[in-house]
């Protein structure tokens, strides 16, 4: 009866330069684009390949009863599209089995959904089209950056009409109930699709630990593992990095092997299958409503905001992005709303992070520097720097709007070349009042159809 | 100040713990004391010598100014040979220094600051085997007053300062130092101020962060002595009432990361921005950005970094407790904890650009005067009277 539903998250951030203070005005990018193309085709190699070939052989060795769900941040996307093509192609392949559903989420892999409605609605929207035009699907369930879920959210996503959203089966909130149902969000009811924790971790984070008293991991023990929660569940969510395959645990740990074979152990149980993210919100119905009134995350044990938000480097940076908004907007311009979008990717914040306890071994190896310090540094400077070019921009446009009667700058939408094939793309709540920008991008989709 | 020595008739030994780059220094000889340390120690046993390592590693605590940590550089080879230690490196430059003394001859033992004063000591005792009296001199550049490392260094500085025969401070407020918290005689302390050497300076073009905004440069090792926490107040305070005011911390230290830490709970994210490091190309261009230099220290026995940026023709706001306002009085001197003050000084500069230029212009005049060849000059003074009084004692 319970259902096993994969989750895989898959983004690469767009890491700073060492960008000094005497770059301030000089240096024209901001990005160490060398090294993201570096970091991007090591992990194709480790990873995304290797694992896109293993899912692609499963899925047809199984036909059509061993599922996977994705969700891959536009920022991931934009840097496979420009430094590892095959990538994508990859990932297409996979898509067009049937057997792989592909998530909604903000484009940049931001925390927008706690600053800014306007932003984080763009930026969802972004990723849905951006989705649409690569895999030929519209996303239909939503999952937060870093899984960050709070009550206000259901309320956030709700003219998107999503089916679920995902979010971490944090002990705390669920009390005695269990991660292995299906619940409904509160006052905007919407499906909440709850990680296992403990078996997501024990393949993410624990597969390789000698000490754990599970290792050897083996597709059989697991297994008995996800048998044994038969009649007590619905469902169990394993939810995870992509980069679990491969990267965090190297392929010499064995851990492709032990995902070869598990969907035959699991599926030797008859009463269990794979789901993908909208299957399992369509056939179950909720068990009841959970409430985060406060931010809950998937990251460190506190599950909270902390990794990114939890010093005053990372609040002070992230509240002089936001509070950009609206200078970056009036610009119109283009290439400066994407940079600034590229700045609210949360792993900014999380280099600056300097919890170093029982979680700095992960922050460590996640850190792009030296020292968080180092982090705060650089990216005040891109800062300071950005803010000159918009306020340069700015300028000009006064001047242009002073010498011409009718100035022309036409906001020119990222979507207008696309010609989307998007089958009945479920949009916008009739009567909802969507921001200029927006409302023109849908435009352009609907004349595409 | 060795060049303006030698070209006054003076014959040098210099004696570096360590020497890392082949420099050519034509006006006197150079020692490395870590090769004289070793000498007499067989090759299987120099392999063997932890201290060795660490100073290829590490470079020696000698050169950083600091002690090197306990456990870090106890070395059995050193420590057999120096049962007294109490700071490995102290001991090795010491005995490096002794075979350097025996092969040499010399009327005058020059040593500056605390590390190279059991070696001073140790030549004087060669000297006085050999029956001759040869004068010991402590420069004084800085002291554990200053600085607050809170080790036991202060011990190891007295005892130089009482065995010296004479004591050279590099400024007036260093000598009172000496006087008021090592309770020396200030007969016995002879002051000679830094110096800097005149350079025709290139000039940069203008950096674009000066299209907008005004900069104030701090640049220094970023610890308790250079008073950065009151620059980031200073900042704090200037940039409130003038958006335009952009202010620059240069350097690091064991302060950095909570500087910049406060910086960012103070709000001055983007006000105040960091550097950890520039090249010393960089170091020009860097004070030319600035339209007003700060060194709000707490205690800078002199403090060059103010001269270089005059030099430059960047204006002057400096700490009262510090040697270098004994030698150029065109710049503002003020109490390091009176941020209101340091802001008042810092916004009339900014907005009075005639008044900022004269004063630069003045300050200038006063820094060609200060050549270490002046300094030279004075140093030989100080040999002579003490070679002389030595001769009488």
């Amino acid at each position: 009866m319970p259902s096993v539903c994969f989750y895989f998250h898959v983004h690469q951030p767009v890491r700073l330069k060492r960008f000094s203070l005497f770059d301030i005005g000089r240096e024209p990018g901001y990005f160490d684009e060398k090294k993201n193309a570096e970091i991007l085709r090591k992990v194709a190699q480790k990873c995304y390949y290797p694992a896109n070939n293993l899912i692609l052989e499963l899925i047809e060795r199984f036909e059509g009863r061993f599922k996977v769900s994705y969700s891959v941040s536009g920022v991931f996307l934009d840097q496979a599209m420009d430094y590892e093509p095959k990538i994508i192609e990859s990932f297409q392949r996979l898509a067009n089995t049937g057997c792989v559903e592909f998530l909604s989420e903000t484009y940049y892999h931001s925390l927008a959904s706690l600053y800014s409605e306007e932003e984080f609605f763009e930026q969802v929207l972004d990723h849905m089209l951006l989705i649409a035009r690569l895999f030929g699907q519209v996303p239909n369930v939503f999952r937060n950056t870093e899984l960050v879920y709070f009550d206000y959210l259901a309320h956030l996503i709700k003219r998107f009409h999503f089916k679920a959203v995902l979010c971490e089966g944090w002990d705390a909130i669920l009390g005695w109930r269990s991660p292995n149902f299906v619940y409904e969000t509160q006052g905007f009811p919407v499906k909440l699709l709850l990680k296992n924790y403990r078996l997501s971790d024990d393949i993410a984070f624990r597969f390789s630990n000698k000490d754990w008293k599970g290792w050897p991991l083996t597709a059989d023990k697991f297994a008995n593992w996800v048998h044994s929660i038969n009649g007590s569940g619905q469902v169990i969510n394993l939810f995870m990095d992509y980069e679990t395959f491969g990267e965090h645990q190297w392929e010499n740990t064995g851990v492709f092997n032990f995902m070869r074979h598990l969907p035959a152990a699991i599926l030797r149980h008859p009463d269990v299958d794979f789901v993908t993210v909208s299957e399992e919100a369509d056939r179950y119905h909720p068990v009841g409503t959970l409430s985060m009134p406060y931010p809950v995350s998937w990251a460190d044990t506190e599950r909270d905001l902390s990794a990114w938000l939890g010093n005053e480097m990372q609040q002070a940076t992230i509240k002089a992005v936001y509070a950009l908004e609206e200078k970056v907007k009036d610009t119109r311009d283009l290439e400066l709303l994407k940079t600034w979008r590229q700045l609210q990717t949360s792993d900014h914040f999380y280099y600056m992070c300097t919890k170093w306890f029982n979680d700095g071994d992960v922050h460590k190896y996640f850190n792009a520097y030296e020292r968080p310090h180092d982090a705060y540094i650089y990216f005040t400077n891109v800062l300071v720097d950005f803010i000159d070019r918009v306020e340069d921009f700015l300028a000009g446009m006064k001047v242009a709007n002073k010498q011409q009667e009718a100035p022309r700058i036409v906001f020119e939408a990222p979507v207008a070349d696309l010609n989307i094939p998007v089958p009945g793309i479920d949009l916008p709540v009739p009567g909802v009042e969507l921001p200029n920008a927006v409302a023109r991008q849908l435009g352009q989709v609907g004349r595409a159809q | 100040m060795t060049k303006g020595l030698a070209r006054r008739g003076a014959s040098i030994s210099f004696v570096l713990p360590k020497k890392f780059h082949d420099a050519r220094y034509e006006w006197m000889d150079v020692h490395d004391a870590s090769t004289y340390a070793l000498a007499g120690i067989d090759r299987d046993f120099q392999d063997e010598h932890l201290c060795m390592e660490f100073v290829m590693r590490h470079q020696c605590s000698l050169m950083r100014g600091y002690a090197a940590g306990p456990g870090e550089v106890v070395c059995g080879t050193c420590f057999r040979g120096f049962q007294s230690a109490e700071h490995m490196h102290v001991n090795l430059y010491a005995k490096g220094v002794m075979e350097v003394a025996k092969r040499a001859n010399y009327g005058v033992i020059h040593a500056h600051d605390w590390m190279t004063f059991p070696a001073a000591v140790a030549a004087r005792k060669v000297a006085a085997a050999r029956g001759k009296k040869v004068p010991f001199i402590a420069q004084i550049h800085a002291t554990e007053i200053d600085r607050h490392d809170g080790s036991q260094i202060y011990d190891v500085e007295k005892r130089g300062m009482l065995a010296a025969d004479r004591i050279v401070a590099v400024s007036n407020y260093t000598k009172s130092i000496i006087t008021k918290y090592y309770g020396i005689d200030p007969r016995k302390i002879s002051v000679v101020h830094n110096g800097i050497e005149p350079r025709s300076i290139e000039r940069f073009p203008k950096h674009p962060l000066k299209r907008r905004y005004k900069l104030v440069l701090f640049i220094g090792r970023i610890t308790y002595q250079k008073g950065p926490d009151y620059y980031v107040r200073l900042a704090k305070k200037v940039t409130d009432q003038f958006a335009n005011v952009k202010f620059l911390m240069i350097g690091s230290g064991d302060m950095q990361a909570s500087m910049v830490e406060m910086a960012a709970r103070e709000g001055l994210t983007g006000k105040l921005l960091f550097s950890s490091w520039i090249s010393d190309e960089a170091m020009d261009l860097t004070y030319q950005m600035a339209d007003v230099f700060v060194m709000p220290s707490v205690s800078e026995p002199f403090g060059i970094v103010p001269l270089e940026a005059i030099q430059n023709g960047t204006p002057v706001v400096v700490s009262k407790n510090s040697g270098v306002i004994e030698v150029v009085r065109s710049c503002i001197a003020v109490d390091f904890w009176d941020i209101d003050k340091m802001a008042t000084a810092i916004v009339t500069l900014l907005k009075n650009e005639p008044y900022a230029k004269s004063m630069v212009a003045k300050a200038q005049e006063e820094v060609r005067g200060l050549t270490w060849d002046l300094a030279a000059g004075k140093l030989i003074g100080v040999y002579n009277d003490t070679v002389k009084e030595a001769a009488y004692a």
